[in-house]
């Protein structure tokens, strides 16, 4: 398997819970972010996203806590993004443990803010989230959860962003979001050559083709998965089937381990 | 009781989780005089490693780490933890603590030869001994180049450019890969490691002939 492509699981939480329905009739609390990203987990997520889109500061703490007890809970890389409107913000996040914070506005307000992120934490821990819409020839970014458009453009905020340290770049079609249409692939593409980081497509997926289209066209590194999988539209076990059917190199599921194969594998 | 070294990285708590999550005991050493009450150590790392290599001396950490894995205290190294075991990194041109020999370096441009998309971010296959394989959590921009290839015990591969992900010595091991991020085999790696499995001088293949019976 050379690397493979990244299927992100993302959760939309409000004051601690979350917002979207779920097709695991047997949680015991479908509410529970936690138990929700560890299913998602099991089931082959390669990574989980939480994204607090509480609309006020107030449902913010909730998130510390729920981080802390996310990151103990799984044994993949976890992001959150949502309102980090400053550095202070994301280090309490990723000290919470997060692997990663997704920062969008406050980036646009303040650029620099990526700088001092990446200097002190590492790129890796950076994710810049471009939030675009179609524009003409182009794409202009929007902030402010999408809603206010900047008059910059996609690609160059996308090479500016990383140039000032973003590790990765999380993409999102604005025009696409929530139609289940499919990604916008020409946007994809568009970003993914103007930089050298792997970019996450966001916004559209409806089927597996959707998400392929994603990697083998849009030049993707790893598609984010909300209402498809929270929908029950697709099972992550399937969807990475039909990738791997049409060429798409995934993670496999992987069968117990133990530590002593492990020792005796690496003799 | 395993120490695992704190200088500020980030992911030194996920080390802390991975490890209690498989039934060790582990804490944080923050000074050199937390460092011998350990009998396994942990060198995490995320970032630079021009900050890291400062933050260690800042601490007082550096040379007393390098003095107890040189005095065979086992130790894990991981992603820039494993970097900073060689002696020295491509990246901000930082010292190593030389406990193996080789360097730290930059991956190649795409056009000759290096990955198309850099940092290698993701899942990734890690080639083993005897056919085995396991896939693995990675973010870096910089690979492991021992010296003494017997020491690379694992074997990754991207966009067609072929590196070391695993490197055992005596008792260090440093992955490449963030084994607290990496699943199933992750956790049993660390469950290794914590077990003491991984102490002992890895055998060359001869030492693990049966001795020949005269009677």
């Amino acid at each position: 398997m050379p690397l493979a492509a990244r299927l992100l699981a993302c959760l939309d939480v409000t004051d601690g819970r979350v917002v979207k329905g779920t097709r695991f009739v047997d949680l015991v609390d479908a509410g529970d972010p936690v138990e929700l990203a560890a299913r998602y987990a099991a089931d082959g997520a390669d990574e989980i996203v939480i994204l607090d889109i509480s609309a006020t500061r107030e449902g913010r703490p909730a998130m510390i806590d729920l981080i802390g007890r996310a990151a103990a809970a799984l044994d993949v890389p976890l992001s959150v993004g949502g309102g980090v409107a400053g550095y202070d913000d994301a280090a309490r996040l990723l000290d919470a443990g997060a692997d990663k914070v997704s920062i969008n506005t406050a980036a646009l307000r303040d650029p620099s803010l990526i700088e001092r992120i990446a200097e002190r934490l590492g790129s890796q821990s950076v994710i810049v989230a471009i939030d675009a819409a179609r524009a003409g020839d182009g794409w202009i970014v929007h902030g402010t959860s999408g809603t206010q458009a900047t008059g910059r453009d996609a690609r160059s905020w996308a090479a500016e962003a990383v140039e000032r340290g973003a590790g990765e770049v999380l993409l999102t079609s604005i025009d696409r979001d929530g139609t289940r249409a499919g990604y916008d692939l020409e946007l994809t593409r568009a970003v993914a050559d103007a930089v050298r980081v792997p970019v996450i497509a966001s916004g559209g997926a409806g089927s597996a083709a959707d998400v392929a289209d994603a990697f083998m066209r849009g030049g993707a590194s790893a598609a984010l998965l909300a209402s498809i999988l929270h929908l029950g539209l697709i099972t992550i076990p399937r969807l990475k089937a039909e990738l791997a059917a049409w060429g798409v190199a995934v993670r496999p599921p992987a069968g117990p381990i133990t530590p002593q194969q492990v020792a005796a594998w690496l003799g | 009781m395993i120490g695992v070294i704190d200088f500020g990285s980030g992911n030194t708590r996920s080390v802390l989780r991975g490890l209690t999550a498989v039934g060790a005991s582990a804490t944080l050493v923050r000074t050199p005089d937390d460092l011998p009450r350990h009998s396994r150590l942990v060198l995490p790392g995320v970032g630079a490693a021009g900050s890291a290599v400062r933050a260690l001396r800042d601490r007082g950490l550096w040379d007393a780490v390098i003095d107890a894995a040189a005095g065979g205290v086992p130790m894990l190294g991981i992603c820039l933890g494993a970097q900073l075991m060689l002696a020295g990194s491509d990246e901000d041109d930082a010292d190593g603590m030389a406990l193996l020999a080789g360097r730290c370096r930059a991956f190649p441009a795409a056009a000759g030869g290096g990955p198309r998309i850099v940092p290698h971010v993701g899942w990734n296959a890690v080639e083993l001994a005897g056919g085995h394989r396991a896939d693995a959590y990675f973010v870096h921009g910089y690979w492991l180049d021992p010296a003494d290839a017997s020491t690379v015990v694992g074997w990754t591969e991207v966009d067609g450019f072929r590196f070391p992900s695993l490197l055992r010595a005596g008792g260090l091991t440093a992955t490449q890969f963030h084994p607290e991020k990496s699943g199933r085999f992750g956790r049993a790696l660390l469950g290794a490691f914590a077990a003491g499995l991984l102490d002992a001088a890895r055998p060359a293949v001869a030492a693990r002939q049966p001795e020949p019976s005269w009677t």
